[in-house]
């Protein structure tokens, strides 16, 4: 028979199943991670021409282009991950499992799809915006902890608007001006690492911040998920 | 931890409001174990919401739907996994094969030996042969049999069908009314919404009516033939 869910080893087992399931999904079709990175890339490309003095990129808004994209093609990759299970929703919720598994499940899941734009997007930052990228660790910090809270966020929204018919307008209209700090630290901590000098100092109190904003936000989530997410 | 079998459910006076639309007004009853009991009702009528309080994926606006000893609120984590829905959509992921959905929900819901489990499965509800075939790619009635095995694959204690036999073909048809006959053998509680009387002739324990969200008339007989069915829910609605 089956049994309801109980301990850290099963919550984690149940969120891993989701993340497996949504990567095999996406295997098959490729179209969120391929949507997300043309995207990105076009946002970029665009923005290296526009930001441009006496012909060359301007370096120091580098990092506000980065979590441009990061917020645009993260949305646009959230709307299609849970239209995605739209269809199948009630099955996941009458399995005996947390709610808060299936949460962190389809967070990790959307994280995964964030850093995979990420990969092709810094790469051709560099290279348009001619940027000398140094003290990586903490550039990745910045980018791993700031794509988490906007990968927080979203699940949260595009999980409880899964089966809203203006989800497409709502999730961004809900999604931005709650994710904006974590958007904005983003953009400050990385402008720092990226600028001609960099300043890891002030990068470092922006990482910190992203840490706060993450765990309020996954805090919150956790506990907001399972009713936001019952249908009334 | 154990989740509590569900032994009986009960119905007092549920009420399902939409904005100001009551979809149900007030709707009692009650299901025992080893009864199949159809819900019929013309469009509208509040099964499809009935079926979703049931599931305790939507909660009543008013009343409560006792599950053995607990109220819907309890039940919605406290029973999951002991509920089995066969909804109007398959509730399946269309890029991945009949076995690796199956294989999921089984591992979701802990079952044992999950990959022998399915392909008994897939062996019962006739999809060997093309267990390995996306389901985007199936039948609207190689779809329902996929459906119906990962409604059943947990053995659930309340089994809830909304309009099961929809693009079956007569093999399959033959299959799901042998698949309710041993449910209702074994004791679940079977609730089954359908149009289709022919195709649970002789099935049913009970007939519930709804119309506008009331019930509108009941009838219970062990093995309910066709035509008194039908005879009974025309003269209700």
């Amino acid at each position: 028979m089956p049994q309801s869910d109980s301990g850290v080893g099963r919550f984690v087992g149940h969120a891993l199943q989701i993340v497996a399931k949504d990567l095999r999904v996406e295997w098959r079709s490729r179209e969120i991670v391929y949507t997300m990175a043309f995207f990105a890339v076009l946002v970029v490309v665009i923005f290296s021409f526009a930001f441009a003095r006496e012909g060359q990129p301007m370096h120091e808004v580098a990092g506000g282009i980065l979590w441009v994209v990061v917020a645009f093609a993260g949305t646009l990759g959230l709307g299609r991950f849970f239209d995605r299970e739209r269809q199948t929703q009630p099955a996941l919720m009458l399995a005996p499992m947390s709610r808060a598994a299936i949460y962190v499940g389809k967070v990790l899941g959307m994280l995964l799809f964030i850093a995979s734009t990420e990969v092709v997007v810094l790469p051709l930052l560099v290279l348009l915006f001619s940027l000398a990228v140094t003290h990586i660790g903490l550039l990745l910090g910045i980018l791993a902890l700031g794509s988490l809270g906007f990968a927080a966020v979203g699940s949260l929204f595009g999980a409880s608007l899964m089966t809203s018919r203006s989800r497409d307008v709502l999730l961004g209209i809900l999604l931005f001006p709650i994710v904006t700090p974590v958007l904005i630290a983003g953009a400050k901590g990385t402008a720092a690492l990226l600028a001609a000098e960099p300043d890891p100092a002030s990068a470092l109190v922006w990482l910190k911040l992203l840490a706060v904003f993450d765990l309020v936000f996954v805090s919150l989530s956790l506990w907001a998920f399972e009713p936001l997410t019952r249908s009334e | 931890m154990d989740s509590p079998a569900i032994t009986s459910v009960a119905l007092e006076e549920v009420r399902k409001v939409f904005g100001r639309q009551p979809a149900l007004a007030g709707v009692s009853f009650a299901l025992a174990p080893g009864q199949v009991t159809l819900l019929m009702g013309p469009n509208g009528a509040g099964k499809s919401t009935l079926l979703a309080i049931l599931s305790t994926l939507s909660r009543p606006t008013s009343g409560t739907v006792r599950y053995g000893a607990l109220d819907h609120r309890a039940a919605e984590s406290a029973l999951r996994g002991r509920i089995g829905l066969l909804a109007h959509t398959p509730l399946l992921y269309d890029r991945m094969s009949c076995r690796e959905n199956l294989q999921f929900f089984a591992r979701l819901y802990g079952l044992d030996r999950p990959t022998e489990l399915v392909q008994r499965w897939l062996a019962r509800v006739g999809m060997e042969e093309a267990a390995d075939k996306e389901v985007g790619q199936l039948s609207r009635g190689m779809l329902q049999r996929v459906a119906l095995a990962r409604a059943l694959l947990p053995d659930p204690d309340l089994l809830l069908l909304d309009e099961p036999f929809t693009g079956l073909d007569r093999d399959a048809v033959r299959l799901l009314r042998e698949e309710l006959r041993g449910a209702r053998e074994a004791g679940k509680i079977i609730v089954v919404v359908t149009h289709d009387v022919e195709a649970v002739d002789g099935l049913c324990d009970r007939l519930l009516v709804l119309k506008r969200g009331r019930l509108a008339a009941e009838l219970a007989e062990a093995g309910l033939p066709y035509r008194q069915i039908q005879e009974h829910y025309h003269a209700a609605v």
